[in-house]
């Protein structure tokens, strides 16, 4: 008798799970996650698969600074995972894959195949990028 | 085949017979040719017959005997007139390619003698000859650091001559060890003459000497140039690897290293070295890592005496995937850039699409891609970057194998062979960017010199392309406008282009800044026409003016200085392609200010402003902004008014022709060349009648004004005076 009556109350614990899955996990946030997350600046900063979809086309370099000066003047990313740039007296970025690593971090190969990653920040169309030295450039979209 | 009989009564042989309606083999027969000219011709012998055996031909043809050059590698002295105690040695690089010869060169400097000093008591000096690089022993490797001139060469002998010399036309980019660059010192020419061989040129029939002469006429030196290899280039490629790794010697299907690089006609020596190389902090390694081995286990050898590049084979690499040239810049820890590159054996070739017939496999187990990486890393390492044009060596793996179909999966679709620009790389680019240790990686192709590719067309005697500035000296950030007219004095009618605009597709040229870098320019839009030719009667002559701003590298004045701006118009008739060129010279001045150095920025690094120039769409924001820019500042606003008012004065989606807008914007300091007037013109009467009247009439005096400076056809001012 006991154990129809543990039997009969987890069934309708099960069955009220089923209904309301509330009541045995965690409660979730009472807001809808967002689409984009933001970090410590304020600066919002899209999801992986939303980054994979954001830094896809051609874009230009904004930035004149010094440290920038390797990059190409254009850059176009594919959405097979590969892309290519031009401009510029430097080759650093010239042809090859890129890789979506994080929400805000992208891994491109450079012109002698080492695969870099780079911190990356996307807002309206300006995308950023900050290498491992520090050094912080920007493209618009074209 | 019979011989035809010597008239032996005036010692005179018979005229060849009629030549019967056999068709000649045209490959047999320049080879049979080419077979002659490889045999010695004695000193001072006057021009032979030979007897030719043409195939399909009988009897056979008496033909004088020809000379060319041969294809390879030629030992290079020039002595300059200017001093006894040094001279230059180095090579030169001739590729034949049936009709056509493109060469290039080096120059290393060379001491001519080495000075003893005498102890007491006998104190003195005593000059000892220094000889240069023995012929005999092929391809000379002479040191980095007494590299000194990269050898352009613009005219050579195409392929045979009767005579016993050739004109040499070449430019010395003399080299800065400092900045690692080129500058264009000067142009020479020589007149090289067949002659005897010094003791150990292994064909002593490619041997030949002349005067130098500069630009001015005055001899310079005295050069000499003597065949000693079929190959441009010699290298050693030296293999090493850790145990569990597989060593890339070819594709597994028959190609390997030398049968590559004889495809650029380099020498190569693979060697393989340690099998067997330590794991220095376990099966990953590190670009230091690498480096570091092949300081300490590459066989001792000087960079200066040898050309050779260090593969190594690890199981997985910290900074990629399958391989790096781990030694791009001269910041590692010898200081000395491209000696190496490292590949992984161990990376597995993911189990999915578009890997094609080797996914899943380890990578050193998928000998094409494996090899074909090695080759692609070493590629780098000789100074290439990478190249998507085909799938050749320096195109990325990633991109191979998505090209991959059905039919022809990766690895099958594999090209090769280096992409045809990359052959052109490795045979003729300068000494210091391909080898081992030279100039460090990363500089655009742009700034290194390099011998044009030559093309056979046919120049028509009395057709001429004359060329004028409409200014002669322009602002930095201002476009170049320039009139170009083709005229016919040739004594009669000839077929020629039926315009002279870039749109035609037959006028292109390039832009040679005060360094002596080459922008190229073509045209941005093409207008396909059928009647593209007519004939241009004698006297008569085809006109148009251009304005260039940009062109495949980027902007075409972007610094201040004197620039030679090269056109040249070509055209195909029956087959034949005919080419006139012209040159002319145009100063750019500096910044004046603060204001105009930012306008001019604005302008050269804005690449949609050439899309505004030659498109005027309200859509190109870019470029239309740009423009904006150089409107607002004085000094470039002359050179940048029409080009907006053309915008302006044209429909563009709902927006209707502003000729007021246009009116305002041109103004007698307006700068238009020729056709800019003309088009000027046909806008105006196009929108005349819905526009203001005080608009029309400012603009017609303008255009008036413009025509009387411009030189402008009758027409045209016909069609000012109607508005």
């Amino acid at each position: 008798m006991w154990i129809v009556r543990w039997s009969v109350t987890l069934c309708a614990l099960l069955l009220m799970g089923c209904a309301n899955s509330d009541a045995l996990v965690p409660p979730a946030s009472s807001e809808p996650a967002p689409a984009v997350a933001a970090n410590a600046e304020g600066v919002t900063m899209p999801h992986t698969a939303d980054l994979a979809q954001t830094i896809l086309g051609a874009w230009i370099k904004q930035s004149a600074d010094a440290c920038a000066e390797q990059y190409a003047d254009t850059i176009q990313f594919e959405e097979n995972g590969l892309f290519s740039a031009s401009g510029g007296a430097i080759v650093f970025w010239d042809a090859g894959h890129y890789a979506i690593r994080a929400q805000n971090a992208v891994m491109i190969s450079n012109a002698y195949d080492a695969e870099i990653v780079y911190t990356v920040t996307v807002v309206a169309d300006i995308l950023t990028f900050t290498d491992e030295s520090g050094c912080t450039f920007s493209y618009q979209r074209m | 085949m019979s011989t035809p009989e010597v008239n032996g009564s005036n010692g005179f042989p018979p005229l060849p017979p009629t030549i019967s309606n056999s068709v000649i083999d045209a490959p047999a027969a320049v080879a049979e040719v080419e077979n002659m000219l490889m045999r010695q011709v004695p000193m001072g012998a006057q021009p032979q017959t030979d007897i030719l055996h043409l195939p399909g031909f009988d009897p056979d043809v008496l033909i004088p005997r020809f000379r060319a050059l041969s294809h390879g590698c030629y030992l290079l002295h020039f002595q300059p007139t200017a001093s006894s105690f040094f001279s230059y040695y180095g090579t030169m690089r001739v590729e034949r390619n049936g009709f056509n010869t493109t060469a290039s060169g080096d120059l290393y400097q060379h001491n001519n003698f080495t000075f003893i000093f005498r102890p007491f008591p006998n104190f003195g000096i005593i000059r000892v000859p220094n000889p240069g690089p023995n012929p005999a022993n092929g391809i000379p490797i002479l040191s980095r650091s007494q590299y000194r001139y990269y050898v352009r060469v613009t005219q050579i002998l195409e392929f045979i001559t009767l005579s016993n010399s050739f004109t040499l036309g070449y430019e010395l980019h003399k080299y800065d060890a400092a900045t690692a660059t080129w500058s264009l010192e000067s142009t020479n020419s020589a007149v090289m003459q067949w002659t005897t061989a010094p003791a150990g040129y292994p064909l002593s029939s490619q041997y030949l000497e002349g005067d130098v002469k500069d630009a001015s006429g005055a001899v310079v030196g005295k050069l000499s140039m003597g065949w000693i290899s079929k190959y441009f280039r010699k290298a050693t490629i030296e293999i090493a690897k850790v145990s569990a790794s597989e060593t890339p010697l070819n594709s597994g299907s028959g190609i390997d290293w030398q049968d590559i690089f004889d495809a650029v006609s380099w020498e190569v020596d693979v060697k393989l070295s340690d099998t067997s190389l330590s794991e220095p902090s376990g099966i990953s390694w590190s670009d230091a890592e690498m480096h570091a081995s092949m300081l300490a286990n590459r066989d001792a050898i000087s960079l200066d005496k040898e050309w050779r590049y260090y593969l190594i084979c690890v199981r997985r690499l910290d900074s990629t995937t399958r391989g790096i040239m781990f030694d791009a810049f001269a910041t590692d820890s010898n200081n000395v850039p491209r000696e190496g590159a490292g590949i992984s054996s161990h990376w597995v070739i993911p189990n999915e699409n578009p890997w094609g017939l080797v996914k899943g496999q380890r990578f050193g187990t998928a000998t094409a891609p494996y090899f074909r990486t090695a080759v692609h890393e070493l590629g780098h390492a000789m100074g290439l970057y990478h190249n998507t044009a085909d799938n050749g060596f320096m195109n990325t793996t990633e991109t191979i194998a998505n090209t991959g179909t059905a039919a022809t999966p990766f690895p099958n679709n594999i090209l090769w062979n280096y992409n045809s620009e990359d052959q052109r790389r490795l045979r003729h680019l300068p000494d210091m960017w391909v080898r081992p240790g030279g100039k460090a990686f990363g500089s655009a192709f742009t700034t290194a010199p390099i011998s044009p590719l030559d093309e056979i067309t046919a120049h028509v005697d009395g057709m001429e392309l004359k060329l004028e500035m409409v200014n002669r000296v322009i602002p930095i950030g201002a476009p170049a406008r320039l009139n170009a007219t083709l005229v016919n004095n040739s004594g009669m009618p000839q077929p020629g282009p039926s315009s002279l605009s870039l749109k035609s597709g037959f006028v292109s040229g390039k832009v040679i800044d005060p360094a002596g870098m080459e922008r190229t320019f073509k045209p941005l839009v093409l207008c396909m026409d059928e009647d593209v030719l007519d004939l241009i009667d004698d006297g008569d002559s085809r006109s148009h003016a251009m304005t260039l701003l940009r062109g495949a590298q980027g902007a075409l004045f972007p610094s201040p200085g004197l620039y030679t701006i090269v056109v040249d118009a070509k055209w195909e008739t029956e087959g034949i392609p005919y080419k006139v060129s012209s040159q002319t010279q145009v100063m750019v001045t500096g910044a004046q200010d603060e204001a105009h150095a930012n306008a001019a920025m604005d302008i050269l690094c804005t690449p949609d402003a050439l899309l505004s120039l030659v498109l005027n769409g309200d859509h190109l924001t870019e470029g239309n902004a740009a423009i904006q820019s150089a409107l607002s500042n004085p000094v470039l606003r002359p050179h940048y008014a029409y080009i907006e008012a053309k915008r302006l004065m044209q429909r563009q989606g709902d927006r209707k022709p502003d000729l007021k807008a246009a009116a305002q914007l041109l103004e007698e300091e307006t700068i238009m060349n020729a056709s800019e007037v003309k088009k000027a013109a046909k806008l105006v009467q196009a929108a005349s009648d819905k526009a203001p009247k005080t608009a029309v009439q400012k603009l017609q005096k303008c255009l008036k004004q413009q025509a009387t400076v411009t030189g402008v056809s009758d027409e045209t001012k016909e069609m000012i005076a109607a508005l």
